[in-house]
């Protein structure tokens, strides 16, 4: 979907609560208590379109970006926790004449909210179980997103219009039903299709390949530069997944080749998983293809560390499909022996001719790449030219190596539109 | 301003979207206020 259209449509679904309980006529109340309720209201629309922001909907994040669609998750929840704030504390007298239920059920969900919120903020701390968090995180939720509906079908002065009403159980079913997707029907649909773990091996310092064959089924439709959630080992239904960019290339033929830096609980376990293992892929997802961008004349990328992966199977794809436009890679890493793949880049280099520059942090001695990493000098050095501002950039990496990447060729008159990338660190 | 904005690195254009999205539902709000208190 359009991201503009998604934008209008996102304000229109928020907003339309509001715009419903502003046409009735109603006497009269106190600025601040119209404030409580119009907050309120649009706390809740908020939480419930979180649902849909989750990142497991490609009609959403299959245009936009799944790191735009999460971080997005991420902003508006705050939003709704400021308005969540406000609308208990705006009312001249909260409970007047109200059920007391409905009013229990409001403050055991905004309870249970900020409780949600703490957690949602802490789950990327040591001991934090990445599965834990997110059956707590969405069960949670859905329990917020029932409280609150009874909370404003039986305490909401507006919810009393039958119309309005109807429009929160549609907003609360759509909600739920998307839960049920990612919970239920996605298991389901992976049950049916399962994958073996034909090889793990190491290529590199704490850097795994690993290459998934299906099992019984023709694999998975994808485009070079996507990426899966997978688990190895675990039940279809278990939430222990982990995404990660493909690296193989879709004209490869039909087995899924990861590369996967140690850096969790996952990870740290890769070396001790055996070849034949079940594996489960949710995929594919991200919209960092060069497919959408046919008219670049060019196609440059600069991948940092494990952000190799799905530049990898960009090259990879290119190669195949005898891609006849000029390609260069600037490829970083802190020491040499991190370094992936490089027999294979070198044949790149030599049977397709792409440029690969090698720039390392902490270089052995007689390096002759670069010193040092894909920082704004040598992005300028490489691709300020004029003809090559007609060029692709494709960026995978530290978020501090694509935040100057992406700034520096911009400066270059790199248009914003001729850059694609995806990030997994969203603060 | 779109084409300024289009231009912008990743980053800073989502949170001046962001920005504009709050904007427009504290505009929502206090338009919802407003009606309701007249």
């Amino acid at each position: 979907m359009n991201p503009r259209l998604l934008i209008a449509l996102y304000l229109f679904v928020i907003l339309l609560p509001l715009g419903l309980s502003a046409l009735g006529t109603r006497p009269p109340r106190a600025l601040s208590d119209e404030l409580a309720s119009g907050a309120g209201m649009l706390a809740y629309a908020i939480l419930l379109a979180e649902f849909l922001l989750s990142g497991r909907f490609r009609a959403i994040s299959g245009r936009i970006g799944i790191d735009i669609t999460m971080r997005f998750h991420q902003l508006l929840a705050r939003t709704a926790i400021v308005l969540a704030l406000v609308h208990p504390l705006a009312y001249t007298n909260p409970s007047m004449g109200i059920d007391l239920s409905a009013i229990g059920a409001g403050a055991a969900a905004w309870g249970l909210l900020f409780m949600l919120f703490l957690a949602a903020l802490s789950r990327d701390r040591p001991g934090t179980a990445h599965e834990t968090w997110r059956l707590f995180h969405g069960l949670g939720a859905a329990l917020i997103a029932a409280l609150l509906l009874y909370h404003t079908l039986y305490a909401g002065r507006y919810a009393q219009d039958p119309v309005l009403a109807a429009v929160w159980i549609g907003l609360f079913a759509v909600a739920l039903a998307s839960l049920l997707f990612v919970y239920l029907l996605k298991p389901l649909h992976k049950m049916r299709h399962p994958w073996t773990a034909e090889s793990i091996r190491k290529i590199a310092t704490r850097t795994w390949e690993v290459t998934l064959t299906p099992q019984r089924h023709d694999g998975m439709r994808y485009k070079a530069g996507q990426f899966a959630w997978i688990s190895i080992g675990r039940s279809a239904i278990s939430l222990n997944e982990n995404p990660f960019s493909i690296a193989s290339a879709p004209a490869s033929g039909n087995k899924l080749q990861f590369v996967i830096k140690e850096l969790g609980d996952f990870t740290r376990t890769l070396g001790r998983i055996q070849p034949g293992t079940r594996a489960y892929v949710d995929g594919p997802h991200g919209n960092m293809m060069i497919d959408n961008h046919g008219v670049a004349t060019g196609i440059a990328m600069v991948a940092g560390g494990v952000g190799i992966a799905p530049i990898l199977g960009i090259l990879r794809q290119l190669h195949l499909e005898n891609d006849p436009r000029p390609t260069t890679l600037l490829y970083g890493n802190r020491r040499e022996d991190q370094i992936v793949y490089r027999d294979e880049l070198d044949n790149l280099a030599r049977d397709h001719g792409t440029r690969v520059v090698h720039a390392l942090y902490e270089p052995p001695e007689g390096w002759d790449g670069h010193h040092g990493m894909c920082d704004a000098a040598l992005i300028r050095q490489e691709f300020d030219q004029p003809e090559m501002r007609h060029w692709l950039y494709v960026l995978c990496g530290p978020p501090v190596m694509m935040d100057i990447a992406e700034e520096t060729l911009i400066e270059m008159g790199v248009p914003a539109g001729n850059i694609i990338s995806e990030r997994f660190k969203y603060d | 301003m779109i084409k300024r904005l289009a231009n912008l690195p990743a980053p800073k254009r989502q949170r001046v979207i962001y920005r504009a999205i709050n904007l427009v539902l504290a505009l929502g709000l206090l338009a919802f206020m407003l009606r309701a208190c007249t």
